[in-house]
């Protein structure tokens, strides 16, 4: 009976181990949440943007867009309190992208950190900044005359 | 080169002139870890840290963050193709300064002067806006960069927190 319990406890504890690890490798929620405003993509960014993170936005943005024959980006960076020279060849990436086919990118929720950065960067040469995403999402759909 | 030495003395001038002062803040602190894009991140937290004991503004620790993350991810991207290998983050901190040292022995840069060029990069396929540098050197007061291909690359930044 002892010899059983002492088993299944032994399971248990490489089961807990397996899952911390996994949980520590993996750590965190999505770095973004992507939604469809008509022609333009909202992206709302959860966490720090890097180079870490870059690529599987860049790769997520640009289905999304494709299938879904998107004009406009709207970059929400409400909860982002990091951002460095990856994310703005991110959003570089994304505005090539887009003005292809006429469109156009936007910025929303520009906490102190990232407008240094977009600023330092000279990104707002080509991406205006409005106050909230439904702000920034009307004005793009405007522009481009979205349908 | 000429500029990088004498970076180099203003270095050692200020160390010793820290420890002549009898300093209360003299602190070191490595940290070796794998070439993992997941250490960004780390990295950026450990100096901010380590940092914090000068008790720096907001925007001084966003500056270093933002220096650190830059040169870790120049190492991970860059210093050793394919495989992974090992990147050393030294920090100390002098004073009132904050020297960090970020080291790899990967493949080192051919031409120094032309990788610190704003927006040159070696992986323009990769979305890289070469801004890594620029970045770096207009957030930290001190800027150098030794590496030779083959030898690896050591970036060291200097950034004084609280003024001047």
């Amino acid at each position: 009976m002892a010899k059983k319990k002492d088993e299944i406890e032994k399971k248990t504890m490489r089961k807990g181990a397996d899952m911390y690890q996994e949980m520590l490798v993996n750590s965190g929620k999505e770095e973004a949440e992507y939604s469809v405003r008509q022609q333009t993509l909202l992206i709302r960014f959860h966490s720090d943007i890097d180079h870490h993170n870059a690529a599987s936005i860049r790769t997520k943005a640009d289905r999304l867009i494709t299938r879904g024959g998107l004009k406009n980006i709207v970059f929400d960076f409400e909860e982002v309190h990091f951002m460095d020279s990856s994310g703005i060849g991110m959003i570089m990436g994304r505005y090539k992208q887009v003005i292809f086919q006429g469109g156009r990118i936007a910025a929303c929720g520009v906490g102190h950190e990232v407008d240094r950065i977009l600023t330092i960067s000279g990104l707002y040469r080509v991406m205006d900044k409005y106050e909230c995403v439904r702000e920034a999402v009307e004005a793009l759909n405007q522009k481009t005359g979205g349908r | 080169m000429e500029t990088t030495q004498k970076i180099g003395e203003m270095f050692d001038t200020e160390a010793v002139r820290a420890k002549k002062m009898g300093a209360d803040m003299q602190d070191e602190m490595c940290l070796t870890f794998w070439s993992k894009s997941h250490n960004e991140r780390f990295s950026r937290t450990v100096v901010a840290a380590f940092a914090a004991r000068l008790d720096p503004t907001l925007e001084e620790l966003s500056d270093l963050k933002t220096a650190v993350s830059e040169a870790v991810t120049n190492a991970i991207i860059h210093a050793y193709s394919d495989e992974q290998g090992k990147i050393e983050l030294r920090a100390e901190l002098s004073g009132r300064d904050v020297i960090i040292e970020i080291r790899d022995y990967g493949v080192g840069i051919p031409d120094v002067k032309k990788a610190m060029e704003p927006t040159y990069t070696t992986r323009p396929e990769w979305e890289r806006s070469g801004m890594g540098f620029a970045f770096m050197e207009a957030f930290t007061d001190e800027l150098r960069v030794d590496s030779a291909p083959g030898e690896g690359t050591r970036i060291r930044m200097k950034k004084r927190i609280g003024g001047t």
